[in-house]
């Protein structure tokens, strides 16, 4: 099957309110949706109550959706940069005084610059889902495992050779999915 | 040893700094690898960044208040989907000779591929079909649908194939998009999400890769369905 139909497919169902995209959706994204809310609320109680905040957003607003402004990655994760900047907004409490004020103007400012940070990074893990298994693979083992290019080769019995080639076809193919995102 | 097979080495920091120096040298007689190394340089510094739950899957909660995939099967077969304005009546010209112009609906098996479900013969359309020539089985669960044909001419560049649920120019749904390669011979398999016999046919099309996710008209096959 085609990427670019299935894109199409999704996009079309959105503008349709088709609850098949909202599936498709959840599958495609909500483990980069939950692993982002997880980490940037620091409470898997609360990022569940705003991963669900994020799809009725994302259901309601479906039929407004512009692919030529945003890929569906990218939309998803501004209505999630959202949803979890106003939920550290509602954890900080309301300031007494103006010097307060100012701190909490700083505060969130920190907050939305740390969010944004932590959101870059798991675009990135979700592009990476689009790599080819074997070219994921020795990415996964050499920053997520930390392992030398000699040490994969060792512990997967691929030649040395091998493993260097799909190194580099990894970084360049998810430097496309960067550069492809960056101009959706 | 190839210059270039040591930009992975560079990029990862693995090479010894003597070989280090030999490779930037290089770089610098070689404005291809210089601009790939330069392309990639980023990547590896992000990748690097990354923190480990980034790399770490997590389960996604099931959605609350909002529809299922099960309600959706059920809407997404019901759906009217509308076709491009003119195809619409070249649609409902070809579904009106469909009785005469079309297969032969086959029963548990009997074209002969063994396997269990019902089985359609999928014919030619003119102008286009040409000598293509096809089968279907639908599995007996009716969840999913196996298409082998045969005769098709292989997917021209900006082209593909698609097959669709028909029954009426206004009421059709698609099933999935495939490309077919130069021997002209592909099997697809593709989920059913209801019962086929809400359709009046089985429909394989030529789309152009132009977005438009409305049925072209240009039909090569097709098979009529009929109750089980």
């Amino acid at each position: 099957m085609h990427a670019h139909r299935a894109d199409q497919r999704l996009v079309a169902g959105l503008h349709r309110r088709d609850p098949e995209a909202l599936a498709t959706l959840h599958a495609e994204f909500g483990p980069t949706v939950i692993g982002f809310l997880v980490r940037a609320l620091r409470d898997r109680g609360a990022a569940e109550d705003v991963f669900q905040q994020v799809f009725l957003e994302a259901w309601q607003r479906g039929p407004d959706y512009d692919p030529r402004r945003a890929a569906p990655l990218t939309w998803l994760m501004t209505i999630t940069r959202s949803r979890a900047i106003d939920h550290l907004r509602r954890r900080v409490p309301e300031p007494r005084d103006p010097a307060g004020s100012l701190a909490l103007l700083e505060r969130e400012r920190d907050s939305a610059s740390e969010v944004d940070g932590l959101l870059e990074q798991w675009r990135i893990a979700q592009l990476l889902r689009g790599l080819p298994d074997e070219e994921a693979d020795v990415l996964r083992r050499r920053f997520y495992g930390d392992a030398t290019q000699r040490e994969i080769a060792s512990a997967t019995g691929i030649p040395l050779g091998t493993v260097k080639m799909r190194m580099v076809q990894g970084l360049a193919r998810l430097r496309e999915l960067l550069d492809a995102e960056a101009a959706a | 040893m190839n210059v270039r097979d040591q930009l992975s080495d560079y990029l990862l920091g693995e090479l010894p700094a003597d070989e280090r120096a030999r490779f930037e040298a290089a770089l610098a007689d070689d404005p291809a690898l210089a601009a790939e190394a330069a392309r990639l340089a980023p990547v590896v510094a992000r990748l690097a960044a990354l923190e480990p739950a980034a790399w770490e899957e997590t389960p996604p909660p099931p959605l609350r208040d909002l529809p299922t995939r099960t309600a959706a099967r059920e809407r997404w077969w019901r759906r009217p989907l509308v076709p491009r304005p003119a195809a619409a009546a070249v649609l409902g010209t070809v579904l009106l000779a469909l009785g005469v112009a079309a297969g032969i609906v086959l029963r548990d098996g009997e074209a002969g591929d063994g396997g269990g479900g019902r089985v359609l013969a999928l014919a030619p359309v003119a102008p286009l079909g040409g000598d293509a020539t096809g089968t279907a089985r639908f599995a007996a669960a009716g969840e999913r649908a196996t298409v082998h044909l045969t005769g098709l001419p292989p997917s021209a560049e900006g082209e593909f194939y698609e097959l669709w649920l028909l029954n009426a120019p206004d009421d059709l749904v698609s099933l999935g998009s495939f490309s077919v390669p130069a021997s002209g011979e592909v099997d697809v398999s593709v989920p059913l999400p209801g019962d086929p016999d809400d359709f009046a046919a089985l429909d394989v099309s030529v789309e152009p890769a132009d977005g438009d996710p409305a049925h072209s008209s240009r039909s090569v096959l097709r098979a009529p369905l009929a109750p089980g």
